[in-house]
């Protein structure tokens, strides 16, 4: 019911889809399987009217239409749920579906009727939602559900979900699959933009790959396995095995004592927290989001002062030191959200590599940045660390996700930090990428760095670590030692203690 | 288009591009304006660009008012770099001139010195002035754009006590006149044909100052990054507070020197007191901070760029006087070029509708 042929698209600098073709059928989830980079976004950007595209054609149920906007691909029956919600924080659900596409009675929103349609809407695809509750109350998994409602009640019989499980716990993952199969048994057909394997294998029926803006395969989901997605994907072997030195912990580097902080919202995020990290170990802080791993790296960080307890970085008590003071102790710090936190997006690959350190005699002479150190640096970082790019002078923001990392990271490791904290760190990023930083945090611990490593990635955690710390409600629950399997960690995360 | 953005005249001049094709849909639609009056727009445009360009005093006003809207520009635009919304260079700009002028009136010093302790005071007033809403926006979470715009009003209510009560007694009891005359040595040096003096000259200076101190030094450094991005700055060690606060007093030290380069101007003093007799109502008052607004944003806030920018608003400014009677349709076709550089979409539709859709 669907095709795009030989669809082109180029930004400046970077041949993003080149000649693609790509169909979906009534009633089937087609996924769209590529690394970071490899053009799917874009892809669906342009059939959503989003980008304007340099060549090929769109065809919907056998008319070629032109997608000048998102409008244009309402009006043609498709709706697009993206990786940031846009739902109105202080809107309720019911208003927040509707919104845009009211039903009226002589100009007034008529809320019985919206009421009604809503209703039954919900009732005819089962995604059970309180439409009473405010946006910005909901679970991450509730808003997805709330955007999708919403391309619903506008008529979307194509509906793209791009990485549609990134910011998705496991057990929401299950939910939304299940909503997924409901919606195509009911002749919706559903585009699943991913970079997981074990998700496009599990819920589609047809998967294209993408490769460097090209399509390299499309295949019937029966027809797929494991490796040959992967090996089509990345194009090389994958292979996740790290080399881990024997387990030999030194001298203490970081000790959190009973720290209480509040987060930004709420009270109490952080309740009587402990935990120490040594020089070459990985610690691992396991835990589902919102237990309180963002006040616990911003308080090691100085970026919120803690209410009470104390945190010693190599003996030095830290609470109320500032960032810089902190950041000179030898720490590295790997942001969550690395668009947010971690860089500058408008900034170029050579100023956000000496983000924080320009005042340092290396960067800086007298006030005077040392331009041509900074780029030296950058260079050496582009170069130590992978970073695929034309050159250092390219803005952030037109790096992959994967990219973007690399340079925080090696950033971070390039400062030979004792302490390094990973917050997140492989989040949204694609195989090669994720295998490649964690293959960096496991050689800084080969090295003799202790690493402070935060995830809400239970794989990565129990990959990695030496030791994992299971943090519940603000407090570590629980500790496990290395080889310990998910069925011992999803124990602790549900909350109960092995006490 | 396979180069990354980079340096040189070619990213100069794509740079320039909104602000060139704002500027042309600007005169198109204010000729349309013209014409729908029953205007003739090239009689206009002739009488504006020949009032600015071709007379002696024409050139003498714009070159004036090009060093005022080179600085004020600056004053809006280096803080807006730090992401602090300065729109108090009119009262910064006032205060700076009052305290110039308090200076030639009760200071005396040395020629040379005089002057430029004078213009000194300026900026430090100026930035002291500017800081306290740098201050309450850092630490107090208080919108700088509303503070500034409010001691825009306290600004002159305190100049104008000055000047009424301060400067004016004193000239009064010393010469028996209304007029305070400040003499070559309290005044700025001037250029001898076009009889203004080199605050122009001294402005297109730190216009450049100001790009390499931004793009060059470590504090200029952490203003872009707190502007782009306060958040990764802070979690890097860079203080955003501190930081803007440092972008807010640059700002208000900048409009503090375009006050004092107006009142030390050859001739300015007197132009001072005729201000006050007309109720702070036209000229120097008038809203010359507000102008420097949309001579940055015109600049798409970009240092270098407010030379040029300012260049053109001072024709506009200069010529008006040229224009006779329907003067308000150059106010207008300011108005609409400010309009399309504040909404790209715009221009960008506009062109659309002419021409190939190239725009996306």
């Amino acid at each position: 019911m669907l095709r795009m042929t030989g669809i082109r698209k180029s930004f400046p600098g970077v041949l993003a889809v080149d000649g693609v073709d790509f169909s979906a059928e009534r009633g089937e989830v087609m996924g769209i399987l590529g690394e970071n980079g490899a053009g799917k976004s874009t892809l669906m950007n342009i059939l959503y009217g989003l980008y304007g595209m340099d060549g090929g054609s769109i065809e919907i149920e056998g008319k070629r239409v032109n997608m000048r906007n998102s409008g244009d691909a309402i009006a043609h029956g498709l709706g697009m749920v993206h990786q940031a919600f846009t739902l109105v924080p202080n809107l309720t659900v019911m208003e927040n579906i509707i919104l845009g596409s009211e039903p009226t009675r002589s100009g007034v929103i008529d809320r019985a009727e919206s009421r009604r349609q809503v209703e039954a809407l919900i009732k005819q695809v089962g995604l059970e939602v309180d439409l009473d509750e405010l946006a910005e109350d909901l679970p991450t998994g509730f808003k997805q559900r709330v955007e999708i409602l919403k391309a619903l009640f506008r008529g979307a019989k194509v509906l793209i979900l791009d990485e549609p499980t990134a910011v998705l716990t496991p057990l929401e993952t299950e939910e939304l699959f299940r909503s997924i199969r409901r919606l195509t048994k009911g002749g919706s057909t559903v585009i699943f933009i991913t970079h997981k394997l074990k998700e496009v294998i599990e819920i589609t029926n047809r998967i294209t790959i993408m490769r460097h803006g090209k399509v390299v395969a499309t295949l019937a989901t029966s027809d797929a396995t494991f490796d040959v997605l992967a090996n089509a994907m990345v194009g090389r072997q994958i292979e996740r095995k790290f080399a881990f030195k024997p387990y030999d912990p030194g001298e203490i580097l970081l000790d959190i004592t009973d720290v209480k902080a509040a987060s930004r919202h709420k009270l109490a995020a952080l309740n009587g927290c402990s935990l120490s990290v040594r020089t070459g170990e990985i610690v691992g802080v396991a835990g589902v989001e919102g237990n309180g791993q963002t006040e616990l790296v911003e308080s090691i960080m100085g970026l919120t002062k803690p209410t009470s307890g104390t945190i010693r970085l190599r003996g030095r008590l830290t609470n109320e030191l500032t960032t810089s003071e902190i950041l000179k102790l030898s720490v590295g710090h790997v942001p969550e959200d690395r668009a947010l936190n971690g860089l500058i997006l408008d900034f170029s690959i050579a100023e956000n590599v000496v983000l924080g350190a320009t005042k340092s005699a290396e960067f800086s002479h007298r006030g005077l940045m040392a331009q041509k150190r900074v780029r030296d640096f950058a260079r050496r970082i582009v170069e130590a660390f992978n970073v695929s790019t034309s050159g250092i002078e390219v803005k952030a923001r037109n790096l992959s996700g994967g990219n973007q990392q690399k340079v925080i990271v090696g950033r971070e490791l390039a400062g030979q930090p004792h302490l390094l904290i990973a917050h997140q760190p492989t989040r949204g990023l694609d195989v090669a990428s994720t295998e490649y930083i964690q293959s960096l945090l496991v050689e800084a611990r080969n090295s003799g760095r202790g690493v402070l490593l935060v995830s809400a990635d239970f794989d990565e955690i129990l990959d990695l670590s030496d030791r994992i710390m299971v943090l519940y409600e603000g407090r570590i629950i629980g500790e496990l030692k290395r080889g310990a399997g998910i069925g011992e960690l999803g124990k602790l995360l549900g909350g109960i203690a092995a006490a | 288009m396979s180069k990354a953005a980079g340096t040189g005249i070619n990213a100069a001049l794509r740079a320039a591009f909104p602000s060139i094709i704002a500027l042309l849909l600007g005169l198109a639609v204010a000729s349309l304006l013209m014409w729908i009056l029953g205007l003739n727009p090239l009689s206009v445009f002739s009488a504006l660009f020949s009032g600015a360009l071709t007379t002696q005093f024409g050139q003498s006003s714009v070159l004036t008012y090009m060093g005022s809207y080179i600085l004020l520009a600056l004053a809006f635009l280096v803080p807006g770099k730090a992401g602090i919304w300065n729109v108090g260079g009119q009262g910064q700009a006032i205060l700076g001139g009052i305290t110039a002028a308090l200076v030639i009136v009760f200071v005396p010093l040395p020629p040379l010195i005089w002057p430029l302790v004078a213009v000194l005071a300026a900026c430090i007033v100026g930035a002291l002035w500017s800081s306290v809403s740098g201050l309450l926006e850092a630490y107090r979470n208080a919108s700088a754009i509303v503070t500034t715009i409010m001691m825009n009003f306290v600004a002159a209510s305190v100049a104008s006590f000055l000047l009424l009560w301060v400067i004016v007694t004193k000239v009064k009891s010393a010469a028996q006149t209304n007029y305070v005359v400040f003499g070559p040595s309290a005044s700025l040096p001037t250029i001898p044909y076009f009889n203004t003096s080199i605050m122009f000259i001294v402005a297109i200076f730190i216009a450049v100052g100001m790009a390499l101190f931004l793009s060059r030094t470590t504090t200029g450094y952490a203003m872009r990054a707190t502007g782009l991005g306060s958040r990764p700055a802070e979690s890097k060690g860079i203080n955003p507070k501190t930081t803007k606060v440092i972008a807010m007093m640059i700002g208000g030290a900048l409009a503090g020197l375009a006050g004092a380069g107006d009142v030390m101007s050859v001739g300015h003093g007197c132009y001072l007191v005729a201000c006050y007799q007309d109720g702070f109502a036209g000229g120097w008052f008038g809203g010359e901070g507000f102008a420097g607004i949309a001579v940055a944003l015109v600049a798409a806030n970009n240092p270098i760029g407010s030379i040029f920018s300012a260049i053109f608003f001072a024709i506009l400014a200069s010529g008006t006087a040229s224009v006779g009677q329907d003067v308000y349709v150059v106010w207008a076709m300011q108005g609409i070029i400010i309009l399309f550089m504040a909404a790209p979409q715009l221009s960008r539709g506009i062109l659309r509708l002419g021409g190939k859709k190239k725009w996306t």
